[in-house]
């Protein structure tokens, strides 16, 4: 979308992912990541990022873009593409939680954050360490006294499912 | 594909944050010990919206009938979760809740504590036998000698709080606070109904419809205005809450049930055994009814009382102790524009053998009709059914 009256030349940024692949992306667009922004300061054009894959990194530099391009009236269009932009695997969300985490980008943080939180609601823990792929590093015995330290004898049923 | 309980701390945070049901929040620390070590009660976010439980008190309920090992249960009504727990130390006792916390009152002793339910802390507060003139103000059963209860903050997270409760016979404002070896009576007016912590003021109403805000933090001595009267035909019994940002004010309006013996779905009352029992029948009827609820929203610069006939996506809880305002759409199982209460006459206790704890239900306001919320019969002798909500330890 290059535009051909556009006569100043736009400062352009190289961001490199996890698996080598090369992006260039607007300056004015990287700089929504604080880590990119203290970069720039410094005098950086070129940034390596080795903790962001090529996958997450394509999501979060549509996510800059999209945000960078937020104007009073596409508030409404902002909000479809956060909620399409969340609704994904739980794999997907954690390495753009930790991607977006690396990059200090904390609207986009706040917004996995509070989606990994509702989608855990009335989870059983169980069903919580299977989405996670988490292995329970509690001893069985250690389980039951945190169970019951809780006290919470709790009758009803949690959500086993796994989406 | 990501193992999760290598996530960074700071994410861990940020999530644990923002989890608003403590069924959830105590789940979250049982997945694996770095998960464990965010779910502390500092994490545990009040400022997130959160819906009462109801506290139904130990062995009223019919399938917990064990006395050596009595139990408290909790139900939540937004999601139909039940809880038991083993808290020895409100046996026997009246339970006011305040920010997770339950003021206890000892029925026949008259002690009076601040305990934390889940960690079971407890804070002593000094006696009812040692407030002013007690002899005059004391109530006929010592466990009713506090009829409300409300701290401006949590203890847990700063000891810079206090505890205003109504105290006695009179109905007198009291405060707390850490450190104070007595109460400190406000003795400036007396017969308060409701009492309620709100933008760092207290604002309290009394039995004739006063409403009045009430400073404990100046340096001067405390001071107490009137802000404004309710309506004069306004009659029962006042709450006054927050909502929004607001103030309001409900009447709750009940009938003895004497008048409606054949319309309620009665349960066998038997009334205690009195040294006068020459008293006519009439004195011996004191099981009451909610009928009806009413609502005025309170403007604090014009001081103007309004009628309420809508309250929107809010749900009123109220009740013994109780008077919270709550959004409905977070919570599936809460009605919109609805008041859910619990039983708050004092007389049940004194007068009948089983008690008190029936008068419960939710009332609708847009056809003022009365639903139960919960099925189960709440019959104490000690505690009636409170709302409160829960926090970790």
């Amino acid at each position: 979308m290059a535009s051909t009256t556009e006569t100043k030349q736009k400062k352009m940024l190289i961001l490199k992912s996890a698996d080598n692949d090369e992006f260039e992306i607007e300056e004015s667009v990287g700089v929504q990541s604080e880590t990119i922004k203290n970069l720039v300061e410094d005098g950086f054009t070129f940034v390596p990022l080795p903790n962001v894959y090529t996958k997450a990194l394509i999501k979060i530099i549509d996510y800059l873009k999209k945000h960078a391009n937020k104007t009073d009236s596409n508030d409404e269009e902002i909000k479809t593409f956060d909620k399409d932009f969340v609704n994904t695997t739980f794999d997907d969300l954690f390495e753009l939680v930790s991607a977006a985490n690396y990059l200090h980008i904390s609207c986009l943080m706040n917004m996995l954050c509070q989606t990994i939180a509702d989608r855990i609601k009335d989870k059983s823990p169980e069903a919580v360490r299977k989405i996670f792929h988490i292995n329970c590093d509690y001893t069985p015995e250690e389980e039951a006294k945190i169970r019951k330290a809780n006290a919470q004898a709790f009758e009803g049923q949690f959500d086993e499912s796994l989406d | 594909m990501g193992d999760w309980s290598e996530l960074h701390r700071d994410i861990l945070l940020l999530i644990v944050r923002r989890i608003n049901l403590i069924e959830d929040f105590l789940n979250f620390g049982t997945v694996c010990k770095s998960w464990k070590s965010v779910t502390t009660r500092d994490n545990f976010n009040s400022s997130l919206p959160r819906a009462p439980w109801l506290m139904i008190s130990v062995n009223d309920d019919d399938d917990d009938q064990d006395d050596d090992n009595p139990c408290t249960k909790f139900f939540s009504l937004y999601n139909g979760m039940n809880l038991k727990k083993w808290i020895p130390e409100i046996y026997g006792k009246r339970c006011l809740e305040s920010m997770g916390w339950l003021i206890t009152v000892g029925i026949y002793r008259g002690e009076i504590s601040l305990l934390h339910p889940f960690s079971r802390d407890e804070i002593e507060l000094p006696h009812q036998c040692i407030t002013e003139l007690y002899h005059a103000n004391k109530t006929s059963l010592p466990g009713n000698f506090v009829q409300k209860a409300v701290l401006s903050a949590n203890p847990f997270h700063t000891s810079d709080f206090v505890l205003m409760t109504i105290q006695g016979e009179y109905q007198f404002l009291s405060f707390w606070r850490p450190g104070d070896p007595l109460w400190t009576r406000i003795r400036i007016r007396n017969y308060f109904s409701d009492v309620v912590y709100f933008s760092d003021q207290f604002y309290a109403i009394t039995c004739d419809g006063c409403i009045q805000v009430c400073d404990v933090f100046g340096s001067e001595a405390t001071g107490v205005h009137v802000l404004t009267h309710l309506p004069p035909w306004i009659d029962g019994k006042y709450y006054i809450l927050e909502s929004l940002g607001s103030l309001f004010v409900v009447s709750q309006d009940g009938v003895d049930i004497r008048y409606f013996k054949d319309g309620w779905k009665r349960i066998p009352q038997m009334h205690m055994e009195s040294e006068d029992d020459d008293d006519d029948e009439e004195e011996k009827m004191y099981a009451d009814r909610t009928t009806t609820f009413l609502v005025f929203q309170i403007d604090l610069a014009t001081c103007n009382v309004t009628p309420i006939r809508d309250l929107g996506d809010q749900a009123f809880f109220l009740g013994a102790n109780a008077s919270l305002s709550v959004q409905a759409s977070q919570f599936p199982g809460i009605k919109p524009n609805h008041i859910y209460f619990t039983d708050n006459y004092l007389d049940p206790y004194i007068h009948l053998v089983e008690g008190g704890g029936l008068d419960m239900g939710v009332f609708n306001l847009a056809d003022g009709s009365i639903q139960p919320h919960y099925n189960g019969v709440c019959h104490s002798r000690d505690c009636p059914p409170v709302w409160i909500t829960p926090t970790p330890c």
